[in-house]
């Protein structure tokens, strides 16, 4: 009772503050790697915390309890004490019922999204087939007079699962040779790195959820963090000006009328962040934040188990090794 | 199969960039300066277009001719109006390397670039 009121402390606490406290951990943005990771790592830390409250508040009748007991040496009776609550296995029903009901919409918001986006990309490949041509440095160009450059995810078990990267032929005239090599070194680290994925899981959160504050920012965030990825895998140091300059010149447009409704400060703060000085990394910032995604993925499992650790703990001072034996 | 999709759109840019109706024969002529084809696969290429509604035809005399159903460019605005549209509602499918920015934006942009003049790094 105890966990499963302590993981939605942590839930509603992660949830809605969790976002503003990773906002002030500024330094990981200069690492966008690690910032991904972190964001990635809180999200998915409340998503467990909530499926581990129904299972806290269910286990003295989950089957589950048996194995939680013996990974313990605790016995099941025990470790059932810990976990009863006063209202009997009700509350423990109704968890169940709504994490699982959440559960499912969750994993059908992403399995629909990919659905959706393999046939939009499917849809997108036969026309790039019929109008697009192949330059011989492996991209396909397309004729339009609107500067244009944008990557094509791959598709699981079709022809096209590596991705393409498409530059209209407006872009093409526009960028010079060096910034052409780094805006195709940036797109197709997109394609790599499957930056696609990630988004997709962001944003099937945030629009399962959309009061979670936490799951909105996360999708915010990511989706500029992956560009800054991007940016940083593509570029040496002395490139990131050039590519600076070609992300200005491929924003520029030549639509007003779109342009004065679509803004987009991820553009502001990748060329402020092109062009400042190069972000020093703090040494082992990278393990740093290892260390603490992982902390923040254990703790909701901590704590979902702190009373059957507690139940084995009392059970070995007080009771015989012999009812270690679980039933 | 990967064959048939590349011989596809070999004839779609025939026909597109004819601008008229062509029969099977005439757009066999002119594949076959580039490969060798047999008349019969260049008339399953351009039935499967008809059934995809890529091409319409009509029969003169014993023949169809064929002509492409809408031009490259309507296909082309097609494709683009997925990568202009709102970014939450695309983003699954693609990647956009920057969006179009507003021009106080630029601006903005414009001066941090001139800003800092090459700095050895």
């Amino acid at each position: 009772m105890t966990a499963a009121l302590l993981l939605t402390a942590y839930v509603v606490a992660a949830g809605s503050g969790g976002a503003q406290a990773l906002r002030r951990w500024t330094w990981i943005n200069r690492s966008p790697r690690c910032g991904i990771l972190a964001w990635q790592a809180l999200s998915f830390s409340v998503v467990l915390a909530s499926l581990l409250v129904a299972i806290a508040l269910a286990l003295p009748f989950l089957p589950l309890r048996h194995a939680v007991a013996g990974m313990f040496g605790a016995h099941t009776l025990t470790v059932i004490e810990h976990y009863e609550t006063p209202m009997g296995p009700w509350p423990g029903v109704a968890a169940l019922t709504v994490v699982g009901f959440l559960a499912a919409k969750l994993a059908l918001a992403v399995t629909w999204r990919i659905h959706r986006a393999g046939r939009a990309r499917r849809a997108q490949r036969k026309t790039l087939a019929l109008v697009g041509h192949r330059h011989p440095e492996g991209f396909t160009i397309i004729e339009h007079a609107e500067p244009m450059a944008y990557c094509l995810p791959g598709i699981a078990g079709h022809p096209g699962r590596h991705g393409t990267v498409v530059l209209s032929t407006a872009a093409l005239a526009l960028l010079t040779d060096g910034e052409r090599r780094l805006v195709l070194g940036h797109e197709r680290r997109h394609l790599r790195a499957r930056h696609d994925l990630a988004l997709a899981c962001a944003d099937a959160l945030r629009t399962t959820f959309p009061r979670v504050a936490l799951f909105s920012a996360a999708h915010r965030e990511i989706t500029v963090l992956v560009e800054m990825a991007a940016d940083d895998a593509a570029t040496t140091a002395p490139e990131r000006r050039t590519l600076a300059q070609a992300l200005v010149a491929l924003g520029t447009g030549t639509r007003p009328e779109v342009a004065l409704g679509a803004s987009d400060t991820a553009a502001v703060q990748r060329v402020r962040r092109l062009t400042a000085p190069v972000p020093r990394r703090r040494a082992g910032q990278g393990s740093i934040v290892a260390v603490a995604a992982l902390a923040v993925l254990s703790l909701p499992v901590s704590i979902a188990l702190a009373p059957a650790i507690e139940a084995a703990a009392r059970e070995c001072c007080a009771i015989a090794p012999l009812a270690v034996e679980p039933s | 199969m990967r064959q048939l999709g590349q011989l596809e759109a070999a004839v779609m840019q025939r026909l597109w960039s004819w601008n008229r109706p062509a029969s099977v024969r005439e757009v066999l002529e002119d594949l076959v300066q580039e490969r060798t084809l047999a008349y019969t696969t260049v008339m399953t290429v351009m039935d499967n277009l008809h059934s995809k509604g890529l091409v319409r035809r009509e029969k003169q005399g014993r023949a169809y001719l064929y002509a492409a159903s809408s031009t490259r460019e309507e296909h082309t605005a097609a494709l683009l109006g997925q990568v202009l549209a709102d970014s939450t509602d695309r983003s699954a499918t693609l990647l956009r390397f920057v969006e179009t920015l507003n021009p106080g934006e630029v601006a903005e942009l414009r001066a941090a670039l001139r800003e800092r003049p090459e700095e050895p790094s």
